[in-house]
Order: C-alpha cells, then structure tokens, then sequence
C-alpha cells in the first residue's frame, strides 16, 4: 500500500472546486461496470455529528476450491463533529471486473488444459462434506454376516 | 505481472467536497483498510487545501478543498 497526501497553502480558483468536484477523468475504455453516483451534493449551511460512518466496495469471485478472490476498500469515519458552509460534494463507488474476467478467463483456460483438476478439487469436496455429515453426531456401520455375530465397524463383536 | 496504471482499480472510492467555510469541534477519526485476499495493490491518494493536517479541533477553515481517491487491484 501506498499513501501520499498532498497539502497545499492558497486560495483554491474556481477551477479548483471544479476540479475537486469532478477528481481525475479516465478514459472510456475505463469505465466502471458498476457506478454510485453521488454526484449533486450542495448544502448551505449544516452541523454535522457522525459515528462508525463507513463506505464499503468489495468485489468477491470464487471458483469451487480452486480460486478466490477477494479485493475491498473500507473507508470508516469513526466519529467527527463538525459545522461547514457552502459545501459541495461527491462521491463516487466504482467496481471494475475486466481485470478479474481476465483471471478467471486464465482460470479457466488452465482447467480446459488440465481437466484432471476438477476431479482432483471435487474429490476434495466430497471428502470435505462426508466429514461435515459426519459432524459432532457418532456414526456406527453395523456389519452383518451369515456365517458370524454382527460386527460393529471399530468396535467389538456383538 | 506489475500493476497496470493505464487500467482502472478493481474496486475504488472517490471523494471530494468544497466549502466556503468548515469549522471541526472534534478531531476526526478517520481509518481506510483494504479487506481482501491474494496479492494486491491498494492506494490512498489524498489533496487539501487551506486545511491543517491534522485538523485543529475548533479552527476556522475557509475556502477548504478536500479530494481522495481510495483504490485496490487485484494482481497477477
């Protein structure tokens, strides 16, 4: 992670609340796929007391047991009381999924290439859910025979 | 593979507000994190104007600009 404020002394220009308004342009080919928009926020005058105000973007992918991906951003204000005039605001919540179609797409392309993997990863499934079923209740198999006394898997004779 | 800078962040938050005049009563707490899994690169890129860092619990601000730009990406 990297961080870098940048504090400067002055009088903004007009241009500069235009510009604190509208943050840095990208190029079409950018776009997000998802959008929030908060983009016409002016109020006179307001005091504010906000606690445990948070903004949240996350984005999950998970393919069976193979991948999983996970990238968020949490932003919190804890708590802040305040008064202010003449404000304008935006806000912007962005989601893109081109760079993790791109991952799953190579995901994939590897499974297409070695198919034995999803045997691989459900077998692991299966072992995983017959020990889930199994759980905190006991399970007995009973044995029984023609020729001798019923037999109780890991136990003793009956 | 290294983070592309000419491709869009994953998931990001934009910010920004401007007001004529901004007074805090109390200092703000203020905490980003960047839940996730797997290799990453998360940024914070913040821009003030005419305001301390940190603020000054009842201090008169005026003319304040505040941008920021919270970013994650997922890399290769």
């Amino acid at each position: 992670m990297s961080q870098s404020d940048e504090v400067t002394e002055g009088v903004p220009r007009d241009d500069d609340r235009d510009a604190a308004s509208g943050l840095r342009h990208r190029g079409r080919g950018d776009e997000p796929d998802v959008l929030l928009d908060v983009s016409e926020l002016r109020v006179d005058e307001i005091s504010l007391e906000v606690q445990d105000l948070t903004a949240h973007v996350s984005l999950e992918a998970n393919v069976l047991d193979l991948l999983r991906l996970h990238v968020g951003v949490d932003a919190t204000l804890g708590g802040v009381k305040l008064t202010i005039k003449g404000v304008e605001a935006k806000v912007l919540l962005k989601v893109r999924l081109d760079n993790v179609v791109r991952i799953l797409d190579r995901v994939f392309d590897t499974i297409d290439n070695n198919p034995e993997i999803i045997g691989q990863v459900t077998g692991l499934v299966g072992q995983a859910a017959a020990e889930v079923g199994a759980g905190p209740a006991e399970v007995v198999d009973v044995v029984t025979s023609d020729e001798g006394p019923a037999i109780a898997a890991g136990g003793e004779p009956e | 593979m290294q983070p592309d800078d000419e491709q869009g962040a994953d998931v990001e938050i934009d910010a920004s507000a401007a007001a004529d005049e901004l007074c805090f009563h109390s200092e703000p707490e203020v905490r980003v994190s960047f839940p996730g899994t797997g290799a990453r690169e998360s940024r914070q890129i913040t821009s003030r104007r005419n305001i301390d860092t940190p603020v000054q619990p009842g201090k008169r601000y005026r003319r304040v600009v505040v941008t920021t730009q919270i970013s994650s990406r997922l890399l290769d």
